[in-house]
């Protein structure tokens, strides 16, 4: 569905070269710390910005050839950027017909009365959530195969967050549908992704997928005498600590049965991010 | 570019009660039969601009990025863009065209002459020229550096006519006078449309130019 190789765009303080792939049926996370390059890496696939080399594709077309149609497979979510505030809903339902021929009228229409998304209200007296589910809505409504998604849950509350996780799931259940997903959050992208790639300083630091992630994956937590003992061939990133260490291991497993009296952790995604970039190479 | 057109009308929508005041004023101004030209220029200066008023709309609120998301290209958009202008441009014409008409009905003294409808073309066409260079300098600069580059832009165009009328004070021109003798209607009419009509391209080409580079 998406894929990049080598996608460069170069600012005078920063650069990105990043390559990923979103696989058809798969949810794919994109997950790393505020400018990290997500957005950037985002406006590439959406030709909002131009490429300084490598390749983007999308539906295995160059984004510069993607037509009208390709572009109207696409449901899009961006957290600062929508439809006019001095618009209402209902003033909304005509442009979106008119500009998705797949539109469908009367989901989006009982999509609003389940999220309760006032009709008559102009959207900039929306809320943060009223407007993140009127965006989701509108991407999720019109046959759209594949959902870009840049931040979407960021300013939401636990329970605006969790519907926006249940749209998401009833659009992935409707036949195979590909969503490319960002977020510096990514406790929320946990149960949701098939595979993560972690992305600092304009580059892809990390591959994986959720369920080896999680399986695999963990974080020891020596203190500096278990440390100093420690086979470290299997060990990621190291951070040095107060009382220790903090390690991130690709072989958690080996780990348990070796070395039975240290702390062992799964850790979760962020705890993860939070060793690839601070952490040091052991 | 019907999606693009109905976004577009909303927007004109929120300044329909704006209209409407100045459509009555307007009215007023010429039932009260003072200056014909300054009632029309009132009623259809809102109409001129509300082009690049859209295009203000679209600009704030970082509405580019998510417009260019969806299934338009940025060369249909810059051409909706010149389509909406221009319509409404022709839309306020047409409607001091029934002004005027209505009020030579109601007012026995008040008689439309030929040169204040020629006023009311040519004020389109005016309207439709000024709005060719507002495009584009608008989508290279966005709304508040356009407003800067106009001001620059119209001191140019004023210091040239200034120049002009300078060297035209010292030429003769009564020996031009063989143009108008020699001309036909057609060539009165279709001249000055070819000229408009290859600015409008011109200036599209710029625009489309201009909003292939951009970045958002």
């Amino acid at each position: 569905m998406i894929k990049l190789e080598h996608a460069e765009k170069h600012y005078k303080q920063f650069s990105l070269n990043c390559s990923l792939e979103v696989k058809a049926g798969q949810i794919t996370g994109l997950i790393g710390e505020n400018g990290a390059g997500k957005s950037t890496t985002f406006k590439l696939i959406l030709d909002l910005i131009h490429a300084d080399g490598g390749q983007i594709e999308v539906f295995g077309k160059p984004v510069y050839e993607l037509t009208k149609e390709d572009k109207a497979n696409m449901g899009v979510v961006l957290s600062d950027s929508g439809f006019g505030g001095y618009m209402t809903v209902k003033n909304l339902i005509p442009i979106l017909s008119a500009f998705y021929l797949n539109f469908d009228e009367d989901s989006f229409l009982k999509g609003c009365e389940k999220y309760r998304i006032p009709l008559n209200k102009k959207i900039k007296d929306f809320s943060t959530g009223m407007k993140t589910k009127l965006k989701m809505l509108v991407a999720v409504t019109h046959g759209a195969k594949l959902l870009i998604l840049d931040e979407p849950t960021a300013g939401l509350d636990v329970i605006v967050r969790d519907e926006f996780l249940e749209m998401l799931q009833d659009y992935m259940e409707k036949g195979e549908r590909s969503i490319l997903i960002s977020s510096h959050i990514s406790s929320d992208l946990e149960n949701l992704c098939d595979n993560f790639y972690m992305i600092h300083d304009g580059k892809i630091i990390m591959h994986e997928e959720t369920d080896v992630l999680l399986s695999e994956y963990g974080i020891l937590k020596p203190t500096i005498e278990q440390y100093q003992a420690l086979d470290k061939q299997y060990l990621i990133k190291v951070k040095e600590e107060a009382f220790g260490y903090r390690c991130l291991t690709n072989e958690r497993q080996y780990y348990m049965e070796n070395y039975p009296d240290m702390i062992i952790e799964k850790g979760n995604i962020d705890e993860m991010i939070l060793l690839m970039v601070r952490g040091k190479t052991a | 570019m019907k999606g693009l057109f109905l976004k577009d009308l909303s927007i004109i929508k929120t300044q329909g009660r704006a209209v409407v005041l100045i459509m009555i004023i307007a009215l007023f101004m010429l039932m009260a039969g003072n200056n014909t030209t300054f009632a029309v220029v009132y009623a259809n200066v809102l109409f001129v601009t509300f082009g690049i008023t859209t295009l203000s709309y679209d600009y704030h609120d970082n509405g580019y990025v998510f417009l260019f998301t969806l299934p338009i290209s940025r060369k249909l958009y810059v051409m909706e863009k010149y389509v909406f202008s221009i319509l409404s441009i022709i839309t306020g014409t047409i409607l001091s065209f029934v002004m005027m008409l209505g009020v030579s009905f109601i007012k026995d003294d008040y008689i439309l002459t030929t040169s204040e409808l020629s006023f009311v073309v040519a004020y389109a066409v005016g309207a439709i020229v000024i709005s060719c260079i507002m495009l584009p300098v608008n989508l290279k600069f966005g709304p508040e550096k356009g407003k800067i580059a106009m001001i620059a832009l119209i001191a140019i165009v004023v210091s040239g006519i200034f120049i002009m009328v300078k060297i035209s004070d010292t030429m003769d021109l009564t020996k031009m006078s063989w143009i108008i003798r020699e001309s036909s209607i057609m060539s009165f009419v279709g001249i000055p449309t070819g000229i408009v009509l290859l600015i409008i391209s011109f200036s599209y080409l710029i625009s489309c130019k201009i909003m292939e580079q951009k970045e958002f």
